[in-house]
């Protein structure tokens, strides 16, 4: 793309010629028409002299031939051509440029001039013919005074290449004056422009200066052009949502170096105590016990970083179907039974029975596993946990309530952050603090929507199928 | 030595235990920070090892509890956070020392002597009193430059002694830093170590380096 200077530059370059195009126009025709008068009005002035000159005595109409002769244009200027016809078609006077040669003859209404350009022998010419009445009588009325007045015609051919090369040189002149407004006007622009848009230079300079360090600060439109405020307010947008997605990833990162930290180094301090003394039979024996127990945590941690990682980054369509939510909740209880008896938590299933939606039932499977589960694990023992569907007007609602005394609204906000644990959870081995963020990836993955609140010392998951009424 | 240990994992408790067990090292191991405050409050503890994540209260309040409350006891964080920023917190809150897990054992040990060289105010590893010489860092004993077989127990009450050499060290001093709180000892148990540990070193010809003060201890001292 050209450069916006370039543009503009162009653009003011376009209009400028534009307006010296239609001005030149104008002068031209101004300039021209105004010679052509001036050309016009010194032939109208020769008229006037050889007109001055005739003399009708009788019938007759009668020129000095040399005082005709007097007023041809001197050597070195246009050529002037001049016949004059009295009554009757009679020749008075022809200039002697003409030789033997006539002009054409005009034939206009007596009292009209015309002027009109042609082409006399090869050469090009403006040429005045008229008809008019003899202005100077001699002999008074008692003596040889004519009783009519006489009409003459006169033609006067005057060569015209001084005229066409003044506007010529007119026409010349005004194109030069053009190119040089052009190009004055074209670097004015430049000049102008470039100030112009050193603002936008500027801030095109911080927007390329931009890096991971510097994206947390913002652009001041107040130190921005007003035209710029768009898009200094979508930058600061996108700089907004790049730094909190950049802390999100450094945060799960931190965390996921974190969540590794604690098992290696149990499994490195336990097999460096161990290999310190080969012949503590009974001592390696645990410390290899404690290793596969640990290897074993490991291994899930990374099943479930993997799940979250492809639920968070999935842009697949998933196959939706009609699941019987009642079937696969208790699938779920199923499979915690052996917590929920060692724990003595009592879990009632409130309207599941005969509940079907539309959803994919490995999606679900994992929702309900971790909100249940979750339920399950993190209730006091001798709680109790209630799992229950509604109708909402905007689809079915699947609610599990849990007693949750050590959760505060606070840490609400936290509680979906992959690899989060209470205090209490914290030391708990077998609790990575992943389960709602699968669970909420794998709702927004699947077109549901989990909201989770905090409810008179309950904590409330509630999972919607927007549509499904 | 006597250490304390706050950490809720299990394995490392285990493991930590053993490793500083076989050194001779009395170590106290708790796994929860409320509990943890406490022991080291009202126990002569050398060193504190200090995981920051906790359940009940954790280590960075327990740290500052202890500061604030006066506590000059010797604190290493053991913890899985690294950054530069957690790092400084925890010095700048009152730590002597920051260790990143994963860790090596021996180097946390190394650790801790170092913590407890500075508690008595000593830089160098070495102890000499006498024809005694005691390299803490190798927990090497010569007497006139011939090694001296010593069990942890017995090494550990001659350390003891070594730092606090020309002072009266009284039998509940020594009982408090040979033996943790889980491991009550016998009523007579510091005189029969000192005891043993005295025919060890008469067995090198060297008779009355530790000596009784009646009523009120042990010293160790070359006159």
């Amino acid at each position: 793309m050209r450069s916006l200077r370039l543009r503009i530059t162009l653009a003011l370059a376009l209009g400028q010629l534009v307006v010296l195009i239609l001005a030149t126009v104008f002068a031209q025709q101004t300039g021209a028409r105004v010679l052509t008068d001036q050309f016009d009005a010194s032939l109208r002035d020769k008229v006037a002299a050889y007109e001055s000159l005739l003399e009708q005595e009788g019938t007759r109409v009668k020129i000095d031939p040399r005082a005709a002769l007097a007023l041809a244009p001197p050597l070195g200027t246009p050529r002037e051509f001049v016949q004059i016809w009295g009554p009757g078609g009679r020749r008075i006077y022809r200039s002697p440029e003409l030789e033997d040669r006539n002009l054409p003859k005009h034939k206009g209404t007596v009292g009209a001039i015309s002027i009109v350009d042609g082409d006399f022998e090869g050469a090009a010419v403006r040429t005045l013919g008229m008809r008019a009445v003899v202005a100077k009588v001699e002999g008074t009325f008692w003596t040889e005074r004519p009783k009519t007045a006489a009409v003459i015609t006169m033609v006067i051919a005057r060569e015209r290449y001084a005229l066409d090369r003044a506007k010529t040189g007119l026409l010349t002149g005004l194109l030069v004056g053009d190119l040089f407004i052009l190009l004055t006007g074209l670097l004015v622009a430049w000049v102008l422009v470039r100030r112009g848009l050193l603002p936008l230079d500027a801030f095109g300079r911080q927007v390329g200066a931009l890096d991971v360090a510097t994206l947390g600060g913002r652009f001041d439109p107040a130190q921005h052009p007003r035209e710029l405020e768009p898009v200094v307010s979508g930058l600061n947008d996108l700089r907004a949502r790049l730094d909190d997605a950049l802390r999100r990833e450094k945060r799960l990162n931190a965390s996921l170096a974190h969540e590794f930290r604690t098992p290696l180094s149990e499994l490195r301090a336990m097999t460096s105590v161990a290999l310190q003394d080969l012949q503590d039979v009974e001592f390696m024996g645990r410390a290899l016990e404690r290793v596969h127990e640990v290897a074993g945590r490991l291994t899930e941690l990374m099943v479930l970083i993997r799940q979250m990682v492809l639920v968070e980054h999935s842009d697949d369509e998933v196959e939706q179907e009609e699941l019987d939510l009642g079937a696969l909740v208790e699938e779920v209880v199923t499979s915690l039974r052996a917590e929920l008896n060692a724990r003595r938590i009592t879990l009632t299933c409130e309207g599941l029975d005969g509940e079907s939606v539309r959803s994919n039932r490995t999606a679900l499977l994992s929702i309900c596993s971790n909100l249940v589960g979750n339920a399950v694990h993190h209730g006091p023992s001798g709680s109790s946990v209630l799992c229950s569907v509604r109708r909402d007007p905007g689809g079915i609602v699947l609610c599990i309530r849990n007693a949750c005394p050590d959760l505060s609204p606070e840490q609400l906000v936290h509680i979906t952050e992959p690899f989060w644990r209470g205090s209490a959870a914290r030391s708990n081995p077998d609790r990575h603090g992943l389960g709602l963020a699968i669970a909420r990836g794998m709702a927004g993955l699947t077109g549901l929507e989990l909201s989770l609140d905090i409810s008179k010392g309950s904590f409330v998951a509630e999972l919607s199928f927007p549509g499904q009424v | 030595m006597r250490v304390l240990l706050i950490e809720d994992s299990q394995v490392l408790q285990e493991a930590l235990s053993k490793g500083f067990s076989r050194q001779g090292v009395a170590l106290d191991i708790v796994g929860d920070g409320a509990q943890g405050l406490s022991l080291a409050r009202n126990n002569p503890y050398d060193v504190l090892i200090l995981d920051l994540m906790l359940p009940g209260l954790d280590g960075m309040s327990i740290l500052r509890a202890l500061r604030e409350s006066g506590s000059d006891l010797h604190i290493l964080i053991l913890t899985a956070r690294d950054s530069v920023d957690d790092r400084v917190a925890g010095l700048q809150t009152g730590a002597d020392d920051y260790l990143v897990k994963p860790f090596e054992f021996e180097e946390l040990f190394a650790r801790v002597q170092a913590l407890a060289r500075r508690k008595y105010r000593r830089k160098d590893p070495a102890i000499t009193i006498g024809p005694l010489r005691m390299d803490t860092a190798a927990r090497d004993v010569t007497l006139d430059g011939e090694s001296i077989d010593l069990t942890h127990r017995e090494y550990e009450l001659l350390e003891y002694l070594a730092y606090r050499s020309g002072e009266a060290v009284s039998r509940i001093d020594i009982e408090d830093h040979l033996y943790g709180t889980t491991n009550l000892p016998a009523s007579n148990a510091v005189d029969v170590a000192v005891c043993s540990l005295r025919s060890k070193l008469a067995r090198y010809g060297v008779q009355d380096l530790i000596q009784t003060r009646r009523g009120v201890g042990y010293i160790l001292d070359k006159e």
